[in-house]
């Protein structure tokens, strides 16, 4: 029995490690079953993303602005590498791209493990000598990939912006973004990013454990982003910039003027489209593309070369203003109280000195330039006389001071679109400043330092400041497309534009989705503004007392055309030059804002940047921007 | 209990030959080697065809024929052939020495026609004999003196220092297994079992101390503790072995539908983690067929020793199913990561020739001791 008895204890103990056997069997398999099955499923398919091509972006006309090539760029499949050899290529990879293994290494570790991501700066021969030593480098392979281009340059790049690497802040705003793609900066590469984006394709594929691709192979193609086209044309911004910039040169050679800086729009009064957009200086959005140094970075940013002025630029608007003071004027039936009617007609005698109380200053007087005789409200507007519009301004302080009509004036402003963002479609949009008694009210709290002693003591607001508001300095500040706006909005009936830059977006099949203008504000103006006012405009460039009228002189269709000049005054600088034009004036359509930071008078340094324009927008031979003085 | 005690009623014939055979152990091993032919194919085809599976058929049909041809033999001649057996499977074991390594080992041997022979393999079952001749005695009753324990160590430490020099530490654990089996069914004593296991545990100790593993046996040794701490190193084949076996479940997903079979997941699936492709293709309940035949083969064994004619066809017996009991629980527990990765092949399944021979020829002669078990009273007293 010694025998049997051995053999039992040898059989339970073999039963014994047979069950716990069949117990770890059961556990693996039906206790932590499903978790393993999730985990094998996520086993069978390894994705690599392939990059979307971006949309294009194309004139009103569709003449390419900004489009996606496809060049050879090394991409890197993490889970095709087995570890142990991820060193070597590493190393292999340095060595052929002659960079720094560690740079290399870093790029691995940002990207995470498994991952896929792209190398730049691949040349032709690099990917070439890669394609055909694949056995060196396992997992790395050579894909087109698209790149951003700007076959015009730096033309039109405030309007376009310019593409980046996607930065943390960027994913953070929306994480549906591919960290190691690109995203659209600044201007409608900004703006539209989402429309531009396109959607990322991805390869699927099995791979063994030793990271050889095997059996299927499934891809998605990507989809390349929707065609952005623009309401700016082609040839009218060529001019616009080229008469910005020449207008610029040429405002260096006067006296008194340092111009660096300056923007022009080109507002369509009849749709709210913008159809030129320039600011100076200019930069190259393809240099995003190819990488800056840090030098050059921080030139351009120095010179404000990033800044779309014409959108970001907040200039005092000096003379300009001087529609909002007419319009008012009119509406509201308020004339200086010394012309000898109070109708527009009215006349009062411009000395270039005006006597009253209450100035800003303390005074009891104030100059300006020499006295422009007789003036009624036509030709104050055409010949800018600072009294005509002063007196007004007195007029409307003296009747409603201390009452809720005491901001009448800044009402107009800010019913036309000063003081707000006018809500165009691009980024960066800043909202100027239509001082009043609030404002100042509302710096004693928050930055004192702003207010003078004699106003913190006396009177907080007073009608000297109204005068500032009533010419467009003090505290005033506008934007070149704001101005515009509010031109528009009093030349075309009464209709203030959220402006744009997109006219649609064009989809792969062919379909497009029309963007609308938006409109912010609605005015009726009286037949007497109607009547009057465009054809005031007018003066200025066709009166031979006008202060434009040098700058067009040379114009052929002059008749056609109206606007006001501004010089404004900063203090410790040179006047900034305004001109902001309408034409036809019979059937308004194009509104043209020009500001020269820096650079003197409006008349002479402003004008004749959109008599230019204007000229090509009649069909007219452009003149030099010298001709005519 | 009763299914293990054979009590002597039939009568005892000289010199008769007709026991029949033992069919539910013939099933048992039939229907494992035909589930292996279709696991190999399943685990080798996308990468190698069906040639895997010709050779396992083969392997198989060669298998079976050294099986019957053992099991008509008389067991007992076996003892008289020991020297000879022995001194076949030293040369072998050292032959292999003489051959380039091969994945860092000199595990085969290469034979014309490019056959790789395995001589560990045939080693188990030439020391379960030897170990079964040295141990019985001359007489059943004879107690299992230090004498008799000394020599049969003194016998195995040749083999035993070979197959650890190749190095194949998988064989020189089963050889520990086998031998502590087959002592304690040759009526070592509680005494003399202390004994003999301080002493290997002061060699284990002896090992760690003076670093005699090499560093990848170490590792493997230790990975199945944590296989995630090294997922890429050797705690890999066991990490990818648990989620291949895990996602099968209950039913398993099909045969020739395992995703991750197909696509070779686990490095080795045809031969040592043969047990992934059931696992994932046919879930628990084929996983637990294959353990269950298995157990049924040894408990066949064990009836076997407990039937047989004398003490020496008991120990091989005996030795045979705890050969089995070592590849099972050690290969399916590697699979399952509960026992370290030794390179222990699961009989009539993992795609390879020596093991499915020599694991034929085991049974074939413990299957002899069966055949053979009424050929004349063997114990004097019962």
């Amino acid at each position: 029995m010694r025998l049997e008895i051995r053999v039992a204890a040898l059989a339970t103990v073999f039963a014994l490690m047979f069950g716990a056997l069949v117990t770890r069997l059961w556990v693996v398999q039906i206790a932590e079953g499903p978790v393993h099955v999730q985990k094998s499923q996520g086993l069978e398919w390894s994705e690599s993303q392939t990059a979307a091509a971006r949309g294009d972006i194309v004139d009103a006309n569709g003449v390419v602005l900004a489009t996606s090539i496809q060049v050879p760029g090394v991409v890197v499949t993490r889970s095709q590498i087995p570890a142990d050899v991820e060193p070597t290529v590493i190393q292999e990879l340095a060595g052929v791209l002659g960079r720094d293994p560690g740079e290399i290494a870093e790029l691995f570790a940002s990207a995470g493990s498994g991952s896929t991501f792209t190398v730049d700066g691949v040349t032709s021969d690099v990917a070439y000598f890669i394609m055909t030593h694949r056995s060196r480098f396992p997992g790395v392979s050579i894909r087109n990939i698209p790149e951003r281009v700007y076959p015009e340059g730096s033309f039109m790049a405030h309007v376009l912006g310019h593409v980046g690497r996607v930065s943390q802040d960027d994913l953070v705003a929306n994480s549906d973004l591919d960290p190691n793609g690109t995203v659209g900066k600044l201007g409608v590469e900004g703006k539209y990013d989402d429309v531009l984006q396109g959607e990322a394709g991805a390869e699927f594929y099995q791979v063994r454990p030793d990271g050889t691709p095997y059996g299927e192979r499934r891809t998605v193609a990507a989809a390349q982003g929707n065609t952005v086209q623009l309401t700016v044309d082609v040839s009218l911004q060529m001019v616009t910039e080229t008469a910005l910039a020449d207008g610029i040169a040429r405002a260096k050679t006067l006296k008194d003027t340092d111009p660096q800086r300056g923007a022009v729009v080109v507002l369509n009064a009849k749709t709210g489209e913008v159809e030129a957009m320039a600011s100076f200086p200019f930069f190259d959005p393809s240099q995003f593309v190819i990488g800056l140094t840090q030098t050059e970075y921080e030139v351009l940013r120095d010179s404000q070369a990033f800044n779309n002025l014409a959108i970001q630029g907040l200039y005092p608007p000096g003379s300009a203003m001087k529609a909002i003071t007419y319009v008012t004027a009119v509406e509201e039936g308020i004339y200086p109280e010394s012309a000898n009617t109070q109708t527009p007609n009215g006349s009062l005698e411009c000395t270039g000195v005006l006597t009253a109380n209450g100035l800003d200053d303390g005074s009891q007087k104030r100059f300006t330039d020499p006295g422009h005789g007789f003036v009624d409200l036509h030709n104050a507007l055409g010949e800018s006389c600072n009294i005509y519009f002063w007196e007004v301004a007195l007029a409307i302080w003296s009747k409603y001071q201390g009452t809720d009509k005491e901001n009448i004036l800044q009402r107009y402003a800010r019913s036309v679109g000063l003081g707000s963002l006018t809500g165009i479609d691009l980024w960066g949009e800043r909202a100027g400043r239509v001082p009043d008694r609030e404002l100042f009210e509302q710096w004693l709290i928050d930055s004192p330092a702003l207010i003078s002693d004699d106003r913190k003591n006396g009177n907080l607001w007073v009608g000297g400041d109204l005068m500032n508001v009533a010419i467009g300095q003090g505290e005033t500040l506008a934007t070149p497309l704001q101005m515009a706006v509010a031109y528009a909005a009093l030349a075309n009936g009464g209709t203030v534009w959220k402006p744009r830059v997109v006219d649609r977006i064009i989809h792969s099949d062919g379909t497009a989705e029309e963007m609308q203008s938006g409109i912010s504000n609605q005015i009726t103006w009286s037949e007497q503004f109607e009547s009057i006012f465009r054809e005031d405009l007018g003066r200025t460039t066709n009166s031979i007392d006008g202060t434009a009228y040098q700058a067009f002189r040379s114009m052929s269709n002059v008749n056609q055309v109206g606007g006001k000049t501004g010089t404004a005054q900063r203090a410790g600088n040179p006047n900034t030059a305004w001109f902001v034009g309408v034409a036809p004036l019979n059937d308004p359509e194009w509104v043209v804002a020009v500001v020269l930071e820096d650079g003197g008078g409006g008349g002479t340094s402003a004008a004749p940047v959109a008599r230019q324009i204007y000229q090509y927008l009649f069909g007219e031979e452009i003149d030099p921007i010298g001709a005519g003085f | 209990m009763a299914l293990f005690m054979e009590t002597k009623t039939r009568t005892e014939q000289e010199g008769s030959k007709s026991t029949p055979i033992d069919v539910l152990l013939l099933l048992a091993m039939v229907m494992l080697i035909s589930f292996g032919i279709l696991m190999v194919y399943s685990a080798s085809r996308e990468f190698d065809g069906s040639r895997l599976m010709e050779r396992q058929v083969i392997f198989a049909g060669i298998g079976m024929a050294l099986f019957l041809l053992l099991s008509w033999m008389d067991y007992r001649e076996f003892r008289l052939f020991s020297p000879v057996v022995y001194g076949v499977t030293i040369f072998m074991l050292a032959i292999v020495f003489a051959q380039a390594k091969v994945a860092g080992t000199n595990r085969w041997l290469s034979l014309p026609g490019g056959f790789n022979l395995q001589p560990s393999e045939f080693a188990k079952l030439s020391v379960i004999l030897l170990l079964a001749a040295v141990l019985a005695g001359t007489f059943d009753d004879e107690d299992l003196t230090w004498r008799r324990i000394g020599g049969a160590l003194l016998m195995l430490a040749i083999p035993g220092i070979l197959i650890v020099l190749q190095p194949d530490l998988g064989t020189a654990l089963a050889f520990g297994f086998v031998t502590i089996v087959i002592l304690f069914a040759a009526g070592a004593t509680i005494w003399q079992l202390s004994a003999l296991s301080s002493f290997a545990a002061f060699g284990v100790w002896i090992i760690f101390r003076y670093e005699l593993l090499h560093d990848y046996q170490l590792a493997r040794l230790t990975s199945f503790l944590d296989p995630t701490a090294d997922s890429l190193g050797s705690g890999y084949n066991v990490l990818n072995s648990l989620t291949t076996i895990g996602s099968g479940q209950l039913f398993g997903r099909g045969l020739f539908n395992g995703a991750l079979t197909e696509r070779s997941f686990v490095p080795e699936q045809e031969t040592d983690f043969i047990f992934t492709a059931v696992g994932e293709q046919l879930g628990f309940v084929g996983g637990a067929l294959v353990i269950l035949a298995y157990a049924l083969i040894i408990l066949r064994l064990l009836r076997i020793a407990t039937s047989a004619s004398d003490r020496f066809g008991s120990l091989i017996a005996v030795g045979v199913a705890a050969l089995f009991v070592f590849h099972v629980v050690v290969n399916v527990g590697m699979t399952l990561a509960v026992m370290p990765v030794t390179g222990i092949p699961l009989p009539f399944m993992s795609a390879g020739g020596s093991s499915m021979l020599a694991m034929c020829m085991a049974l074939g002669v413990a299957h002899s001791v069966w055949r053979h078990r009424d050929l004349k009273p063997a114990r004097s007293k019962s």
